[in-house]
């Protein structure tokens, strides 16, 4: 994966597939600790196999498939970039997938294009309960789709106005934070 | 030409010895790239793969993709259980002290070429 954001859109996938109805995502820059962290939460099933195996490239819950890569690929650019990558119980009850990288590390794959992954993915799952937090320098914003929909005309709330208002206001977090590349 | 040919030719490692050599397929492609999601989406089946990438990925991939082997280069080496991983499902790993532009170079000499899936 050539940035971040891809990596979220497939976890996100990952969540949606396995039943989810609320996905968190998270940006968390430290620059005092030159670490970026990028987690994905949910309230799905959660894990049926230990960590180890799941982030396995020849493990997958999908019938007919021999591999699932996303969670390894996460991993591998997680790890290539001096990181730590984790797999732990949610608070939403499902599945956290957790990667805290170093942010100058030359190896970092660059965040990408954070806006339009998360509205493309409202855009294709309206009804999923989609949060996203950035956070830098001990200030935050946290942007969630449900409380974007409802400053809407109800007819409105599954359209892609909301999801321009969700892009807009993560570009504007993530300026507002300096949030790196 | 056959992969064996090949190994010869530029003098490659065999890591993965416990698997027969393909008699009869010769290879046409090659793909040099260490960014994994790539190599799935533009790698084509039967190539060969040059890279310094050496972790259980690797081999998800070339699963995936149906490679016909994978040259490490730079002198870089898989761990066992990715070499054991590769036997298992007959992917032919091969190790070279040389980089990825050197051995491609040698295996377009070789009559070899890129193509994109």
């Amino acid at each position: 994966m050539r940035d971040l954001s891809l990596h979220i859109l497939d976890l996100i996938e990952n969540s949606v597939r396995a039943g989810a109805s609320t996905v968190f995502v998270a940006i968390d820059e430290s620059p005092a600790e030159g670490t970026l962290k990028v987690t994905i939460e949910d309230n799905g099933p959660g894990l049926s196999v230990t960590p180890e195996q799941a982030a396995d490239p020849f493990y997958t819950t999908k019938p007919g498939k021999k591999t699932g890569l996303g969670l390894g690929f996460f991993r591998a650019s997680v790890e290539a970039a001096g990181g730590a990558f984790m797999l732990r119980r949610s608070r939403l009850g499902g599945l956290a997938v957790e990667g805290v990288m170093q942010i100058g590390h030359v190896d970092r794959i660059p965040l990408g294009d954070l806006a339009l992954t998360i509205s493309s993915v409202v855009c294709t799952n309206p009804k999923l309960d989609l949060r996203c937090r950035i956070s830098a320098n001990g200030k935050e914003h946290n942007i969630a789709v449900s409380e974007v929909a409802e400053e809407f005309p109800a007819p409105e709330r599954d359209g892609l106005a909301v999801a321009r208002c969700v892009s807009q206001r993560i570009k504007a977090g993530l300026a507002d934070l300096s949030v790196s590349e | 030409m056959k992969l064996i040919e090949i190994a010869e030719k530029l003098q490659l490692k065999n890591l993965t010895p416990e698997i027969k050599p393909d008699p009869v397929t010769d290879v046409q492609w090659g793909y040099a790239s260490d960014l994994l999601s790539d190599v799935l989406a533009g790698a084509s089946a039967g190539a060969v793969l040059v890279t310094i990438q050496v972790h259980m990925n690797v081999i998800a991939v070339a699963a995936n993709v149906d490679l016909s082997a994978v040259v490490f280069a730079s002198g870089r080496r898989p761990d066992e259980t990715v070499i054991k991983r590769a036997v298992q499902e007959g992917i032919p790993l091969y190790g070279t002290e040389e980089t990825t532009f050197d051995v491609a170079g040698k295996l377009y000499k070789l009559g070899l070429r890129g193509h994109r899936a």
